[in-house]
């Protein structure tokens, strides 16, 4: 399966890019779209998703399919067209009170 | 229900319900709009938030929409040289030239480095505040900031708010209240938060008998009308509250014990390193079971009798309970000592802590809807005076612990988080939110203004952020260290400069302490500050870009936790255009999306949009797709209230409302966490950012004071070493304006005019007769801390504490567009006299501390008249070279 996927937030000086693709096992759960990122863009993308191994940051929320998932290990679930569309958020500590 | 109608045979004569956006408690309003002129607004009876009533700068309202010194077209500087007091020299321009310019150095900035934005916005443009927040975050930088009350926020209380009420603030239960312990807020008495609203049930409460103390340096608004004035030296409140604490607990014996027990850590095992004492496979904290005599993990169902005093051997350590390591701790402060501290007589602290343990009723319960509740009708309440001081944190810890360890927090009577938990409207269950347990069982909050709340608690990382807040992990508001971050980034290891700024509606250089170091970081950037006013910091921009204000603008109700009562009635609003924007004003949430649309960042901001607004399907935004600002705001209300309730029906109807549930208003006996009474993760915090700090050689930001138990600790202005500067300067809040933002309005300039303080300088009678000042003279204030000296007419009153000038806040504009503001008898603008820098800066919560040493010094000659009032050219009036 295919999976689109928009990266929007405190991640855009890492990656370069707002959107991008992965080839993924038709199975694949969210944990493994995440390592497939990280391998691409390197460590530093992994330090802002996960606060510890296994486990996502605070400041990062995900959609699958335009549904909002916490679980790692949720399928993505491709549709009809083979594809999942993702949108990944990193929020940042702000400043403001 | 109000609905627009037209009537009395005019063409256009009608009532129209909305929002105000004066301030940040939204109340709901309508207003009468004849023949296209708004020429009333008025409190909107069918909210059972302000259930009517609204204040002088809600009615005042039209005065700013009407302002002849409006900003009205878009600006270009065309002098290149900043500065305050310079001259910009304005062009105007028009939109297209503005927005291309903006959106080509945006579209630069972003493909260099993102970081390089920094957005600042403003609590009293508050809508426009969270579209600001969604651009940076599109746009791919940490660098937001939103000010209002500039860096003069409540920091500390919003922490501790947090870890023990699981709310951004607290107030005080105005329906079962019976002694209000207030440590100076002005809450119910004309601001605080939701103030329309509590004031008139704060003002019932009394009628039924609620006691209000209230103990501050000055008699604002909340002591002229309390039972009982304490005056009290500066900064010291909280030695007097732990003073208070150890009678309370050490000479009085009075502690709610099963609360202690159940809904606190005070059971936890504290080892001799301070930290808890942990179960060595599942890390949990421990606590000492005295009914089995063994120690287990503090969620272990089986533990029979919490232990909260002795001491005992745990994982081969000796461990005590925390209860018993905080009721040791606290011994140190007897009211002498404290009264040494505050110049509180040692027998009032006595007194005032007898009244408060006793009238919490320890062991009492009640029957609301037919639940059985702890009874505690005594609160503490405290905001920016009592805590904006240098150790903050721990002034708001010894606050807090008053209330905690009486079991008298978000229990009836008690002081309640606003709004810790939400199940939500009736026929959606949304918002839904609750406090909710971290690894320790410590309460976190369900829900908060920004996307950090204090707990789960955050690991310190290197400076990325201008404002440290990833360095500094506690801090969950606002930093006044932002401009450090932009003048020398190198220097904290920040990989980049800021180079272009962003604002909505900030004035950042009247509210960030001393103007000039704002002044020096916004001088080395490209600026766009989106206004209604060319204020202070217009000099400083490079586009000045003309908004709309309230009553010509949608605005969204963010379900602001803060600005809706905590007991009675959930309620939503919506702001809408009362009128169409005039001249060139636009709104400046639709120019953001316009910009983001220019700058090809627009899918981004609708994803962030999709996660800050809560958005559910059918309404998310899609990222391909193109939305008016409308039509956000329409799937706002649609994915919070259902597809009968969009834009259109709040429109109409104006305000939606439904009462609270006992599990929401208290929900402490509800819900499975534990309030912190020892702030070990505190300790924990202080370690990681040490670590931190030794990674990257940074020297500043030291952590003495991320320690679990308060202390009172003195402020850089109590150990000025100059005895000539013998007076403590400090600000109060004036109920009848917003920070900076409303000094120009005709209405609330005459009220000033007739309240006899606002627009001087307040000194003690005694005091003032010992130096030789007669009411009516003018004097000159040397600060200590920034050299700066500045000059205000004196009014003498026994209401103000005899080492204190008191200063209205807000005041001493000298934008010259601001005709009404700017002159010199219009107060004294107290940032000039504070200091910015790490001194001044509370180390945990990133805190101003507000208060400063000044001497006083009369004028021999009134200063030069001029035909528009006092003036001292050519620096801005209120100062003197």
């Amino acid at each position: 399966m295919e999976a689109r996927v928009r990266l929007t937030g405190m991640v855009r000086h890492l990656i370069g890019e707002g959107e991008c693709r992965a080839s993924l096992a038709d199975d694949a759960a969210v944990e493994d779209l995440l390592r497939a990122l990280v391998e691409r863009y390197g460590e530093k993308l992994g330090e802002r998703l996960f606060r510890a191994p296994g486990e996502l940051s605070g400041s990062v929320r995900i959609f699958v399919n335009n549904q909002a998932v916490t679980n790692l290990k949720q399928k993505l679930g491709a549709g009809n067209a083979g594809t999942a569309q993702i949108s990944i958020v990193v929020l940042s500590p702000v400043s403001g009170g | 229900m109000l609905e627009a109608s037209a009537t009395n045979g005019k063409t256009d004569d009608v009532w129209i319900p909305s929002a105000c956006r004066i301030c940040y408690s939204h109340c709901a309003i309508r207003v009468h709009r004849v023949d296209g002129v708004v020429v009333k607004i008025e409190g909107n009876p069918d909210s059972p938030a302000n259930k009517g009533r609204i204040c002088a700068r809600g009615l005042s309202g039209m005065m700013q929409l009407y302002d002849p010194k409006r900003l009205n077209v878009p600006l270009k500087r065309t002098n290149p040289n900043k500065g305050i007091g310079v001259d910009p020299g304005w062009v105007e321009i028009t939109w297209e030239e503005a927005l291309d310019t903006i959106a080509e150095r945006l579209k630069k900035t972003r493909a260099e480095d993102p970081r390089k934005l920094l957005c600042a916005a403003s609590v009293a443009v508050w809508d426009a505040m969270h579209v600001n927040l969604c651009f940076t975050t599109a746009f791919g930088s940490p660098n937001y900031f939103f000010t209002g009350a500039g860096t003069h926020c409540g920091n500390a209380e919003h922490l501790m708010s947090g870890v023990l009420h699981g709310a951004f603030t607290c107030q005080p239960d105005p329906d079962y209240c019976k002694y209000l312990l207030n440590f100076g807020v002005p809450v119910g008495c004309g601001a605080h938060y939701a103030n329309n609203a509590m004031a008139q049930r704060l003002a019932d409460a009394r009628v039924n008998g609620m006691r209000h103390v209230v103990i501050d340096p000055w008699m604002g608004m909340a002591a002229e009308k309390a039972d009982e004035w304490i005056p009290i030296r500066p900064g010291t409140d909280s030695a007097m509250a732990l003073a208070m604490l150890n009678v309370i607990l050490n000479d009085l014996g009075i502690y709610d014990v099963e609360h202690l027990k159940h809904h606190t850590n005070g059971p936890y095992l504290i080892g001799g390193d301070g930290h808890y004492v942990r179960h060595s496979k599942s890390g949990k904290p421990l606590v000492w079971d005295a009914a089995s005599g063994q120690a287990k993990e503090f969620d272990d169902a089986s533990v029979g009798d919490f232990a909260l005093e002795g001491t005992y051997s745990a994982n081969g350590v000796s461990a005590q309970p925390a209860f018993a390591l905080l009721k040791e701790h606290v011994q140190r402060y007897t009211p002498e000592i404290a009264s040494e501290i505050t110049t509180v007589p040692a027998a009032t602290i006595r007194r005032i802590a007898k009244e408060f343990a006793e009238a919490a009723r320890v062991g009492s319960t009640i029957v609301i809807d037919g639940k059985t509740l702890p009874y505690r009708p005594a609160s503490v309440v405290y905001f920016k005076g009592s805590q904006g001081h240098r150790h903050a944190t721990l002034s708001a810890m010894a606050f807090e612990l008053l209330g905690e360890v009486l079991g008298a927090a978000n229990v009836p009577g008690a002081t309640l988080g606003a709004n810790s938990r939400s199940l939500g409207f009736p026929e959606t269950g949304r918002p839904a939110y609750s406090p909710f347990a971290d690894r320790d069982g410590l309460c976190a909050p369900g829900a908060w203004v920004t996307p950090d709340p204090p707990l789960p608690l955050r690991q310190s990382r290197k400076p990325e952020a201008a404002h440290f807040q990833d360095l500094v992990s506690t801090v969950c508001v606002c930093s006044p260290l932002i401009p450090f971050g932009m003048l020398e980034p190198e220097k904290y290891g920040i990989p980049y400069k800021v180079d272009m700024v962003i604002q909505t509606g900030s004035n950042l250089v009247t509210t960030l302490a001393d103007p000039r170091v704002m002044e020096r970081a916004l001088r080395g950037a490209f600026v766009v500050n989106f206004n209604i006013f060319l204020d202070e910091s217009a000099e400083l921009a490079d586009i000045m870009l003309p908004d709309a204000s309230y009553l010509e603008r949608h605005d969204i109700y963010l379900e602001s936790m803060h600005s809706i009562v905590p007991t009675g009635w959930w309620h939503s609003t919506v702001a809408q255009p009362i009128v169409e924007p005039m001249y060139q004003r636009r709104p400046a949430q639709e120019m953001l999306l316009e910009l983001a649309r220019r700058a090809g960042m627009l899918g981004d901001m609708y994803s962030v949009m999709n996660v800050f607004y809560g958005l559910h399907e059918p309404y998310l935004l899609d990222p391909n797709e193109t939305y008016t600002w409308e039509e956000v705001i329409d799937r706002r209300y649609k994915s919070l209230f259902g597809p009968e309730r969009g834009l259109e029906w709040f429109k109409k109807h104006g305000v939606l409302s439904w009462p609270k549930k006992v599990e929401e208003t208290y929900w402490a006996p509800f819900v499975k966490v534990r309030a912190p009474i020892y702030f070990e993760f505190l300790q924990t915090a202080g370690e990681d950012i040490e670590r931190v700090k030794k990674e990257c050689g940074i020297q500043e930001f030291e952590t003495s004071d991320f320690q679990p138990l308060p202390d009172w600790k003195p402020c850089q202005s109590h150990v000025e070493p100059r005895k000539d500067f013998d007076l403590y300067c400090l600000y109060y809040r004036v109920p009848f304006h917003t920070f900076t933002s409303t000094y120009n309005n005709p209405w609330l300039d005459e009220i000033s005019r007739i309240d006899p303080y606002v627009y001087n300088v307040t000194m003690n009678t005694e005091t003032a007769r010992k130096k030789g000042i007669a009411d009516g003279d003018w004097i000159e204030i040397e600060s200590a801390g920034t050299g700066v000296t500045a000059k205000g007419r004196v009014r003498v009153s026994q209401c103000v504490h005899p080492e204190v000038i008191a200063v209205g806040s807000g005041g001493g504009h000298w934008s010259r567009h601001l005709p009404v503001a700017s002159q010199s008898e219009k107060g004294v603008c107290f940032e000039w006299l504070l200091p910015l820098n790490f001194d001044y800066v509370d180390t945990v919560s990133f805190n101003q501390d507000l208060c400063v040493k000044v001497k006083a010094t009369r004028m021999a000659e009134q200063p030069r008249k001029t035909g528009t009032g006092w003036t001292v050219a050519p620096v801005p009036p209120g100062l003197l070279p």
